[in-house]
């Protein structure tokens, strides 16, 4: 085998914001999530599915999901079922949506295109207040 | 093409056409990309997948399979990465080869295998990844595992 030039680049990109809606928070992901940085996106997740009623995460800035930040998404909506709370997901790029359908991830959780689509649900995700 | 611009924008913008990469020739058959003796960490795994995103891209293969590519072969990295040598020092042989008809991408690794737990956390689920978005071949052995992983390029 001969030997090829990588990159020697040792992180990755993640940004993650908190906005208030009403019942809620949305959860706005931007870069990659992979195994370095799964970690922060289960944090962020964990402090908000316990607090709030209803936690949209917004996937549509994330460029790479692997499987580690798809446990991540499992675990969290997971602690929102326990907690009596609701976690929707907005992933409208193939990037993220086909992880999500592949691993049968989606049939669990509910998946929207849009964050106001995901905010308003549907008659089968109502949101719990209180 | 610029790596990594801080919001994953590249692979956003490779997720919205399925069209090749525009900058790359159809007919393009790219030499191999050959990265032995990665060490087996996560950090290091971040450029490796960057390498491949530009390798494939450049081999003229469709955004969805470069985003395939690219998926399977990090899971199969962190795999080796996270498991393989169960957070000993390792080291994880990286092979990606593209004839005519078809891009093969090798990943090897010289840690003990481990099956998936019944309860898919992202183990069971990595590999639910590689198989569904390649044609792979899994090869654990007493030396170390090779996961083979194989793509069309139409």
């Amino acid at each position: 085998m001969g030997r090829s030039y990588y990159h020697t680049v040792t992180a990755s990109p993640i940004a993650i914001d908190v906005s208030a809606i009403d019942g809620g928070v949305v959860l706005s992901v931007a870069g990659e999530v992979d195994l370095l940085t799964a970690d922060r996106l289960s944090a962020a997740l964990e402090a908000e599915v316990d607090r709030h009623a209803l936690v949209v995460v917004d996937l549509t800035a994330v460029g790479f999901l692997s499987s580690s930040g798809l446990a991540a998404l499992a675990l969290a909506h997971r602690a929102a079922v326990a907690a009596g709370h609701v976690l929707r997901l907005v992933a409208g790029n193939r990037v993220t949506l086909r992880p999500l359908q592949i691993t049968g991830l989606a049939e669990e959780i509910a998946v929207y295109a849009t964050v106001p689509e995901a905010v308003a649900g549907s008659a089968d995700y109502p949101v719990e207040r209180g | 093409m610029a790596s990594g611009d801080g919001r994953g924008g590249r692979d956003s913008a490779a997720a919205r056409g399925d069209g090749p990469d525009p900058t790359a020739s159809a007919a393009t058959v790219a030499g191999p990309l050959e990265c032995p003796d990665i060490p087996a960490d996560a950090a290091r795994l971040v450029g490796v997948r960057r390498t491949l995103q530009d390798w494939a891209s450049a081999a003229g293969l469709p955004r969805s399979t470069v985003a395939d590519l690219v998926l399977a072969s990090y899971e199969a990295m962190a795999n080796s990465a996270e498991h393989g040598y169960r957070n000993r020092p390792g080291t994880i042989d990286l092979l990606a080869t593209c004839d005519e008809d078809e891009v093969v991408v090798t990943v090897r690794d010289r840690g003990e295998w481990r099956s998936p737990p019944a309860d898919p956390g992202h183990r069971g689920r990595g590999l639910i990844l590689i198989r569904s978005m390649s044609r792979a071949e899994v090869e654990p052995g007493p030396d170390g595992t090779t996961v083979r992983m194989r793509w069309s390029r139409s």
